[in-house]
């Protein structure tokens, strides 16, 4: 179960993340979330001891900088945080980035919707979901 | 008669000279004249021949060295313009390309910004609801239609650029089953029957490609049809190397001078107030079709309904005979 554990969003567009967070907020888990504007801040927020790890990730892949897939490879190398979920939420539906995602054990892939209200749907879905599951997380 | 020299030295040798030969004799002597002559006529071209020969082979030969000299630089120059072909096909494969990755990246980084509108659009319809009064809610409502259709335009480009991106899987694609997997993935309306008229192919296709073509051409099918019942056939032809694929419609029918232009990229005959038709799925089909060097055209009447055909490769491997019957028509309805 997610509980209050915290969820780190991964996104360098600050429209897509202003939509995120409104989202969340309406869905009531808005305080829960952490937003990294980059996958480098986002690494440094991961292995910095005093935050609490997050309860699963959300990524962007087409970033500038370190890229979403090199996100994805640099955490399941890292013992510490390899066992954090990692959903994808992205605009690419290239079936080459989909595939190198689940390559590197990403639990979900998600294209992000045109529409505000499908992109609500979507995160109360995931939300939904991790929360029927148990996590790594939540036990450490 | 003059006696042949070399018999007169003989005769001299003889006879002293060649009076002294007896009278009686002298025909003998006339006829072996005649035939010392004969020999010396005939020898003589035998003999000069291999230096008239010899002479006529030196010009041939020129000539022919000559001819040999011309056909290498015709075919350096052959070679050369194969080559700058060959140069120019990689160049125009490689613009082309590079066409396609530009259409496929701008209208992906088209799309962010467009979300980025139409959400805060939507959220100030929802937040100022009150504030706003019917005529901005009506205003606003026109934007997030805008800026869907916008959205449904570069799906289409980027639909449109993908056909001709990347490298293609081509698979056995068995048509006779994966048609009516579109027909039901379209859901038509129950007031419209789709009919497979003939026994459809197997084709070694990209899958995706394949499919484009047939919903594309089934979707317009059913979206235009204006009669309150409709009919749209599917028939398959084959000749040697090719299908010929065929959607009939009754629909409204295309006018003579539109013919060309639907297969245009953006052009649509459909009011623009709907969002669906971009003008991009006929182009789509234009483009997948020619990609694999087949051909797509329209025949249709006025107010009766239209028949849009197309050709695809047959599988290479494919034994004729097995292809003819393949396209015998049998009348089976799905």
């Amino acid at each position: 179960m997610r509980g209050a554990k915290p969820l780190l969003l991964v996104e360098d567009n600050p429209d897509d993340a202003l939509i995120i967070k409104r989202a969340l907020a309406q869905l009531g888990l808005g305080e829960k979330m952490v937003h990294a504007p980059s996958a480098e801040l986002g690494l440094i927020h991961l292995r910095s001891a005093r935050k609490e790890k997050p309860a699963f990730i959300l990524l962007d892949l087409n970033m500038p900088g370190m890229s979403g897939i090199e996100f994805l490879q640099t955490l399941k190398n890292d013992p510490g945080l390899a066992t954090i979920p990692v959903i994808v939420l992205t605009t690419s539906n290239d079936r080459q980035d989909i595939l190198q995602s689940f390559e590197l054990h990403a639990a979900g892939y998600i294209v992000k919707p045109f529409d505000y209200e499908t992109a609500v749907r979507a995160l109360k879905i995931i939300d939904e979901y991790w929360n029927l599951n148990h996590l790594p997380a939540f036990h450490t | 008669m003059t006696m042949n020299k070399l018999l007169q030295r003989q005769v001299e040798r003889f006879f002293g000279s060649v009076d002294a030969i007896p009278k009686e004799q002298t025909p003998l002597f006339d006829a072996i004249s005649d035939t010392y002559d004969g020999f010396d006529t005939d020898r003589r071209p035998i003999e000069r021949s291999p230096g008239i020969h010899s002479e006529e082979l030196t010009e041939i030969n020129q000539r022919l060295r000559e001819e040999v000299r011309e056909r290498r630089q015709a075919q350096e120059k052959q070679d050369r313009l194969v080559r700058d072909l060959e140069k120019t096909t990689s160049r125009l494969e490689k613009v082309n390309q590079e066409l396609n990755e530009f259409a496929y990246v701008v209208s992906h980084d088209l799309k962010a910004p467009l979300r980025g509108i139409r959400t805060l659009a939507d959220w100030i319809a929802t937040d100022y609801a009150d504030r706003l009064g019917p005529e901005g809610q009506e205003q606003l409502h026109l934007l997030l239609q805008r800026a869907d259709r916008m959205h449904a335009l570069i799906d289409g480009i980027l639909q449109y650029s993908k056909a001709g991106r990347g490298s293609e899987d081509r698979v056995p694609l068995d048509l006779q089953k994966l048609v009516p997997e579109v027909v039901d993935l379209l859901a038509p309306p129950s007031n419209i029957g789709i009919t497979i008229r003939d026994p459809l192919p197997v084709v070694e296709l990209e899958r995706t490609r394949v499919l484009q073509v047939f919903q594309n051409l089934l979707s317009n099918a059913i979206k235009y049809i204006d009669k309150p019942e409709g009919h749209i056939v599917i028939g398959c032809r084959g000749d040697d190397a090719w299908w010929t694929f065929s959607i009939t419609d009754n629909g409204p029918g295309i006018a003579e001078k539109n013919r060309e232009r639907i297969f245009q990229l953006f052009q649509t005959l459909a009011p623009h107030k709907d969002a669906e038709s971009t003008g991009i799925g006929l182009s789509l089909v234009k483009k997948i079709v020619e990609l694999y060097g087949g051909e797509v055209w329209v025949e249709s009447t006025l107010g009766a309904g239209s028949t849009f055909f197309f050709t695809l490769p047959k599988m290479p491997s494919e034994p004729p005979q097995e292809e003819l019957q393949a396209c015998t028509p049998c009348g089976r309805q799905t």
